[in-house]
């Protein structure tokens, strides 16, 4: 019956249910835009890591800062497969990540890319075998190792092109400071994609102290802003590992520098934020030092709520607003149908039949302006979010990702739902609670 | 059935209105045998529909005592009064009183709907009840495609869908011709003939009154019974 008397008139329920959907697209396009952002933000403080990450450093724990987000560290001390071991059997750890790094010498490609400062002009740079070809000098870095397949959850951001092939031995990722050292700028990174570069790790040899050098070719398939360490280089481990080793051979010549262990620190992950203090605590009774934004995270989350929740509360007035537009047209259906009601209960409809009636347009008025404001709501957002990376990759930054968690949509149309039969209550109670006698009149 | 289907006794009713309190009627006290066939006249304002509404339950009265088939309806309150209209009485009103947004047939059905008859068997029956007026072909049509007449034979067929022992009928053919009309009113009778049901019709037609046995009339807060009109 609720149906019918909606379809009977037409031009009414329609800009009911457009309030409603306006209503409710405002507050999906809020909500989603406020969880898009905090996501954002927490992403910028971890610099793409996860929200319980925690740093450990190859050094032990300075007395007195226990707790800080960011210690100063101790004295070094070696990160050994050990204490890595001990750390992923701490309760509450997730993952632990080891970092590896090996100094390398690097030789630029021999022709440089036709963007490249050092082209000057750029033919230069394009002319095979040219005696006037520019080059950069050869220069000292270092390769970072990690494991690349948990890029999602380090604060490791791809710029361009692809991260090495798993446990790849040839394959390595560079930061924009390379780019900087061929004299590009980093909206050329697509250039040294694909490029081929020789890294040598370095030894000490004999007791003369020359250097020996073992080369390697490797080939550029991505770029990539890291905060995992420092280096121009980022590759899997297996072939940080393997430069390592070579340099650490030194020792037996007198390098004392040569490094005792390849791991220069680690990524661990705690279950929950809430966790973040306890496992650092373990890890510096392990004898390393750590740290991990919490005390950061935990007050801008806060903040975050806040600004979620007003965003909320202004699509919620502009819900409650739509209600009263239900409660209006059904209030004047209510005195439009006094004798239909009369007459209903004349026939013997009881209080909550009619009561029923009522509610059940307004939760129809809901459902449909719910469902359609909805869907507005994710076109806004996407449309909101399309012109916001348009204009932050013109600024050359990364984009944010339009992403829609399903409780927002669902929650949008339930609550236009919920907000709607409310609305209508009113107006139902009044039409369950009118006499049968308006059917007679008279 | 045998015996009294309505027994009123000391009914008074009034209402307040600017002028002060109006008395509709006072102490009127009638009985209705079952199976009889009674139209109530009196001028306008006199309390027929009045008195058709508290014996319908639409009203409480405010004094005296209405019996229906032996239930007293004044003490009836809420659910109670809501069973006693789907089971015991069938209106038919001036207005035909159909819903605009249902068909024929979906008005019919509504009635049984509210006894909580399944789909399968209110459909039966409402289409058995509407081809026994005579609308067999009107199924699917809604209020505003039928003529006022055959409006007033849904709005009969509904009446006695849950087959009630009493019909209360103000005015049926007040909006009809003279044909439409006739036809309501031999359909009216064939109630008390074919069904059994006790007739009480508010009426100024004289043809709608010649198949009263009984002539109830209204005048001045009193009922007195009238001989027919001609």
């Amino acid at each position: 019956m609720a149906m019918r008397e909606l379809v009977r008139r037409p031009g009414r329920a329609l800009l009911t249910m457009i309030a409603v959907a306006l209503a409710t697209a405002m507050l999906t396009a809020l909500v989603a835009i406020a969880d898009t952002g905090r996501t954002r933000v927490l992403n910028q403080i971890t610099h793409g890591g996860a929200l319980a990450g925690i740093s450990v450093v190859a050094a032990a724990p300075n007395p007195g800062q226990e707790g800080l987000d960011n210690p100063t560290a101790g004295p070094s001390r070696t990160l050994t497969a050990a204490a890595l071991r001990a750390m992923s059997t701490i309760p509450d750890v997730t993952t632990v990540v080891p970092i590896l790094q090996a100094g390398v010498i690097v030789i630029p490609p021999a022709r440089l890319p036709a963007g490249s400062s050092f082209c000057q002009p750029a033919r230069a740079c394009t002319t095979e075998a040219s005696p006037t070809s520019p080059s950069p000098p050869t220069y000292g870095t270092n390769v970072v190792g990690v494991n690349l397949g948990r890029a999602e959850s380090l604060p490791i951001t791809l710029l361009a092109g692809k991260y090495p092939a798993a446990d790849s031995g040839t394959e390595v990722d560079v930061t924009t400071d390379y780019l900087s050292r061929l004299g590009l700028r980093q909206g050329s990174a697509d250039e040294v994609i694909g490029s081929d570069v020789e890294l040598g790790a370095f030894r000490v040899l004999a007791r003369n102290f020359r250097i020996g050098l073992r080369w390697s070719t490797v080939e550029i398939v991505g770029v990539v802003n890291q905060q995992v360490g420092s280096g121009q280089f980022l590759a899997y481990p297996g072939l940080v590992a393997s430069d390592s080793r070579w340099t650490a051979g030194g020792r037996a010549n007198g390098d004392s520098d040569a490094p005792l262990s390849p791991y220069i620190g680690a990524l661990v992950e705690a279950d929950q934020l809430s966790h973040v203090g306890a496992v650092r605590s373990r890890i510096a009774a392990i004898g390393y030092s750590s740290s991990a934004p919490e005390d950061l995270i935990v007050s801008v989350e806060k903040y975050l709520h806040v600004i979620e929740l007003i965003l909320t509360a202004i699509g919620v007035v502009a819900l409650a607003i739509a209600a009263l537009g239900i409660a209006n047209a059904l209030l004047a259906a209510v005195r439009e149908r006094r004798r239909e009601i009369g007459v209903m209960k004349a026939i013997g409809a009881r209080d909550r039949d009619v009561l029923r009636t009522f509610l059940v347009e307004a939760g129809v008025l809901g459902l449909v302006g719910g469902i359609a404001g909805t869907v507005i709501g994710i076109v806004i957002f996407i449309g909101i979010g399309d012109i916001a990376n348009t204009y932050l990759t013109s600024q050359g930054l990364r984009g944010v990702p339009i992403t829609l968690t399903w409780n927002i949509p669902v929650g949008a149309v339930v609550g236009a739902v919920v907000v709607s039969v409310l609305a209508g209550t009113v107006p139902a109670r009044q039409a369950s609670r009118l006499s049968a006698r308006e059917a007679v009149g008279g | 059935m045998t015996g009294p289907a309505v027994v009123v006794t000391g009914l008074s009713h009034s209402y307040a209105s600017r002028e002060g309190v109006l008395h509709v009627f006072e102490d009127v006290n009638f009985v209705i045998e079952s199976g009889s066939y009674v139209s109530l006249m009196g001028r306008s304002g006199s309390g027929k529909s009045t008195l058709l509404a508290l014996l319908g339950g639409l009203e409480a009265p405010q004094s005296g005592r209405v019996t229906v088939d032996g239930t007293d309806v004044g003490s009836l309150r809420g659910n109670e009064l809501a069973d006693y209209r789907r089971k015991s009485v069938g209106f038919v009103f001036q207005h035909f009183g159909l819903l605009e947004a249902f068909t024929a047939l979906e008005n019919v059905e509504l009635a049984l709907t509210l006894s909580g008859v399944a789909l399968g068997i209110r459909r039966r029956r409402a289409t058995e009840l509407l081809g026994d007026v005579g609308l067999v072909g009107r199924l699917s049509h809604r209020p505003y495609e039928m003529s006022g007449g055959e409006r007033q034979r849904v709005a009969i067929a509904r009446a006695i869908a849950n087959e009630p022992s009493l019909i209360l009928a103000d005015e049926p053919t007040g909006n009809l011709d003279v044909e439409a009309a006739e036809t309501v009113a031999d359909l009216l009778a064939s109630l008390r003939s074919e069904r059994g049901c006790t007739v009480l019709v508010v009426t100024h037609n004289p043809t709608m009154a010649a198949h009263a046995d009984i002539h109830l009339a209204l005048d001045q807060g009193g009922l007195t019974e009238v001989e027919a009109p001609t």
